[in-house]
């Protein structure tokens, strides 16, 4: 049941990512890149991975789209000239490309079987006596490898403080 | 332009405090349940941007000012550098645990960790978002 609920899942995913590539308005695309996002999230969340799920909804269903919406107000909105679904001959090979990259993949990467069960196994009986957290991931990100996180919020704060320096002068 | 109707007016002021109070919690349990910092300060951005999208612009001033959401950008910024700092005090280096000497793990660090990443995330993505929305908004309210 819930692998064929995990395939159906990843064929709709599959699905609006390669739809919102083919319609000519971009609001559908920016719409349908909502829906993808989302429907990724549940994918986290069946996968066991609720952080990642948050972060996916949050980002990319929530702040992506709205700045995507944005970015589409602010251009033109369609991109051609006659017809909702667009398809030429390129993107036909991109497509073909992209297939093709999968299968390689699929047959070249070893099937996957639990992960590392070194670094598993010992964040499972150290993570909480060194950090005092039960949520793993945060005494990942906050305990283990507080100094990565430190590096992180300097790169937000130098993103928003740029944007906000361009905003501010084009507006 | 098209003028906002009183449903979305008020499904936007009603939702948008438990929408805040969502994000609060994933930052003040981020060290015992799934969040942390930078998911719970983007809820707190959208929970920003809700009132600001749907609400008429009469409403909208009151709630939201960018100096606020500036300060508070800065400021978990700073908090984040000083406990950092106070690591290099207390135990040797630079966000070293300040609290790691008692016996009994406890979550005292990541818990303010979080507290200023969340602070930091939240105003700066919710900063963002208004700037970037504030010039449609004028449109639609002109």
């Amino acid at each position: 049941m819930t692998d064929f609920f995990l395939e159906a899942l990843l064929f709709v995913i599959l699905l609006t990512g390669t739809l919102s590539l083919l319609f000519r308005d971009l609001f559908v695309s920016v719409i349908l890149l909502a829906i993808f996002s989302f429907l990724s999230s549940l994918l986290f969340y069946v996968a066991h991975a609720p952080d990642v799920a948050i972060t996916e909804a949050a980002v990319g269903a929530g702040v992506t789209t709205l700045i995507f919406v944005w970015a589409v107000k602010a251009s033109s909105r369609a991109t051609g000239e006659s017809g909702s679904i667009r398809l030429s001959l390129g993107q036909i090979g991109d497509l073909v490309l992209v297939l093709f990259l999968g299968a390689l993949l699929y047959f070249i990467l070893p099937p996957l079987e639990g992960g590392p069960e070194l670094m598993r196994d010992f964040l499972t009986h150290n993570g909480y006596r060194d950090t005092g957290a039960f949520n793993l991931v945060s005494a990942i990100y906050l305990g283990y490898r507080a100094f990565d996180t430190f590096g992180e919020t300097i790169v937000l704060l130098c993103a928003v403080t740029g944007s906000i320096y361009f905003l501010s002068r084009h507006g | 332009m098209r003028t906002k109707t009183d449903m979305l007016d008020v499904t936007s002021r009603k939702l948008a405090p438990y929408v805040l109070l969502f994000g609060c919690y994933l930052i003040s349990y981020g060290h015992l349940s799934p969040g942390g910092g930078f998911q719970g300060g983007v809820v707190l951005a959208s929970g920003l941007i809700l009132p600001a999208l749907g609400c008429r612009p009469q409403r909208r001033e009151d709630l939201l000012s960018n100096y606020a959401l500036n300060i508070g950008e800065a400021l978990g910024f700073v908090a984040f550098f000083l406990i950092g700092v106070a690591g290099i005090a207390t135990a040797g280096y630079f966000l070293a645990d300040p609290f790691s000497q008692s016996d009994s793990p406890h979550a005292w660090f990541i818990f303010i960790l979080n507290l200023a990443i969340g602070l930091k995330v939240g105003a700066g993505i919710g900063l963002l978002s208004l700037l970037l929305i504030r010039e449609s908004l004028e449109d639609e309210d002109g």
